[in-house]
């Protein structure tokens, strides 16, 4: 049995007096596209943050490919092949789109501040290895057009799109994509559903939050339902969707 | 999504001299080389300053290269990465200081005197205050830099205050037992830089150097600013959660440019001391570091280029006022001045917030139709 390439134990956040996430167990094979589902205020975005490190587990760990996560600082983890996208879409406004997935190349370049200023030939050569390799997410993502524009200029589904494609320049193991249908229509949904599935057919495993009943029944593989902090449910998408108590806790929000 | 080809889309590629850059520069650097040589030789006669009824004079220009060292750091610092500095004069006086104090006081620190008559060493020492006084930012930087906003603006205004009462009280030492700073003084007599047997100076030649360095700096600047480590900078400013989400260590890169901006900071204090020929504390005080932030800010934050812009206006604005008010305002005296100078500055920040340079640009492409993406 090879060892699952997130595991998620005991998870627990407090704050102050209120338990945001409480004894959350659940593990992501690689390979998959796992849905982390809820009503609103279950913890999924802090669950989010917990693993991306964004914040600090109060009890409980996080360990992706062996790696305990816990005490890492959101950068290293990103290092260690994990990257996030954010449900407030959060471009680097004043950069143009290239430029913000050129951005996410930055945990697989190395020259430095001396380099730079001398343009050594190192500097010039990774350089346009990580112009090209940019370009290449924002092909796949089918923002090529808009490379020199600003990104703050962009529509809020392709500024999604583009953190879709800036997360993807950091060569991860695991995408993490925070609510990446939210605000989105029904054809961009559509779109999306076509992308991650690309995205994990090259071998990236999916961790996603979403709040759409039916987007996340057509393209979990399995799914973890969270209610007020703790996990209710888990399974393939048909197990859940019959499941008494996530029907509970959904009843009158959506029915599926 | 479909496959189009990478060509499809021009892809700006930075080439030895920045891209897009290098004309700007070749320019600057033959105007530059132009008005020297004018002040120099004197064609006709006719001196630069004579030109501009004596309001841009030699040691305007001399100054004006000086400052805008200083000011690239700031905007470096402030512009790319969105930290505050109330500070920089603070730095921009331990290099002065250092070069004064190391040229001048040998004695004192009981080193052999002989180093006070080779023409190699002031540059040594240049080359020791940029590296002391970084090490020092690094130290220092350290533990302010996790603050953030308005809590980062106080603490560098502390330092700043505390390097300039440093210097100014000899480091509390009595001056007649051990004379470092000298006081309210300050130290006089600092020599003229010297390569080999030739002299930098009179001034044209200081200009010269002045300048060259001032275009290497900026030149090395544009670099910086378009590579990755640039990138990283502006991320950090634009939103700093994800720049970390993105592997960026925000705090290590944040610190780096704040070294880097005290450097910067150092050399030109160097270069005035050697200038001014003395150094005394009052240039380095809080109001320092004010006129070096405005600077940055009238010439557009986050711009290299800002950073010549906002020294030359502020110094400009400054001579005109001073030389000309009183053609306005009969009888006008400094505060006037003061009053005129805080005016102005307001009209320029009201119409062009981001700046001269890139209001500027803005209001050329207008002019000629061009309609421009908001920033």
């Amino acid at each position: 049995m090879q060892v699952p390439l997130l595991e998620v134990i005991s998870l627990r956040k407090g704050f102050g007096g209120l338990m945001a996430v409480f004894d959350v167990d659940f593990i992501v094979e690689a390979g998959d596209i796992m849905v982390v589902m809820g009503p609103n205020g279950a913890g999924k975005t802090t669950i989010f943050n917990l693993i991306s490190g964004a914040l600090k587990p109060t009890g409980g760990s996080i360990h992706f490919r062996g790696h305990k996560l816990n005490d890492l600082p959101p950068h290293e983890i990103t290092r260690l092949g994990l990257a996030r996208t954010f449900q407030s879409v959060q471009v680097f406004g004043n950069m143009t789109v290239l430029e913000n997935v050129m951005v996410g190349r930055h945990v697989k370049s190395h020259y430095g501040m001396f380099s730079a200023a001398f343009q050594m030939p190192r500097a010039r050569r990774e350089e346009r290895e990580i112009r090209e390799h940019a370009l290449e997410q924002l092909v796949r993502v089918g923002l090529e057009e808009r490379a020199n524009d600003l990104a703050s200029n962009l529509s809020f589904g392709q500024q999604r799109l583009l953190e879709i494609a800036r997360a993807l320049a950091t060569e991860p193991g695991l995408l993490l994509l925070d609510e990446p249908g939210s605000g989105l229509s029904r054809p961009e949904k559509e779109g999306l559903d076509r992308l991650i599935r690309e995205i994990r057919g090259n071998g990236v495993t999916i961790l996603l939050v979403e709040h759409d009943i039916s987007f996340v029944m057509n393209i979990a593989d399995r799914i973890v339902v969270l209610e007020y902090g703790q996990k209710i449910a888990e399974g393939t998408p048909e197990q859940v969707r019959s499941d008494r108590r996530v029907i509970a806790a959904y009843l009158g929000e959506e029915t599926s | 999504m479909g496959e189009t080809q990478q060509s499809h889309t021009h892809v700006k590629y930075a080439g030895w001299l920045p891209g897009r850059h290098a004309l700007g520069i070749i320019a600057f650097a033959v105007l530059l080389i132009v008005l020297g040589l004018v002040e120099t030789m004197r064609p006709f006669g006719i001196r630069f300053s004579d030109l501009t009824s004596g309001i841009v004079t030699m040691d305007t220009m001399v100054r004006a290269g000086i400052l805008t060292i200083a000011v690239v750091g700031l905007n470096l610092l402030m512009g790319y990465t969105g930290q505050a500095s109330l500070g920089q004069a603070g730095f921009y006086g331990l290099g002065a200081y250092a070069s004064a104090i190391l040229t001048v006081k040998l004695r004192v620190l009981a080193l052999p005197a002989w180093l006070g008559t080779v023409w190699w060493w002031p540059w040594l020492v240049i080359l020791a205050a940029m590296i002391f006084v970084g090490a020092f930012a690094y130290l220092v930087g350290k533990p302010i830099l996790q603050l953030r906003g308005h809590y980062l603006a106080m603490a560098t205004l502390g330092l700043g205050i505390v390097i300039y009462i440093v210097l100014r009280e000899n480091f509390g030492f009595s001056p007649s037992e051990f004379n470092l700073t000298g006081g309210l003084d300050g130290i006089p007599d600092v020599g003229r830089l010297a390569i080999g047997g030739f002299t930098l100076w009179p001034i044209e030649r200081y200009y010269f150097l002045v300048w060259a360095i001032a275009l290497a700096v900026i030149v090395l600047s544009l670099n910086i600013v378009n590579s990755r480590v640039g990138r990283a900078l502006r991320a950090v400013r634009d939103s700093e959660v994800a720049a970390n989400a993105m592997g960026v260590d925000t705090h290590t890169e944040k610190l780096k440019v704040f070294v880097l901006s005290a450097m910067y900071a150092s050399l030109a204090g160097s270069l005035y001391a050697h200038f001014q020929a003395a150094v005394s504390p009052k240039p380095f005080d809080f109001l320092g570091s004010i006129e070096l932030v405005l600077m940055s800010v009238i010439g557009g934050i986050a711009s290299i280029w800002g950073a010549a812009l906002g020294v030359a206006v502020v110094l400009v604005l400054k001579e005109l006022i001073r030389t000309r008010m009183h053609l306005i305002i009969p009888g006008a005296g400094g505060e006037q001045e003061v009053i005129a100078f805080g005016i102005l500055i307001v009209v320029i920040m009201i119409f062009m917030p981001d700046g001269l340079s890139v209001g500027g640009v803005r209001f050329v492409r207008n002019l000629f139709g061009k309609p421009v993406h908001s920033a």
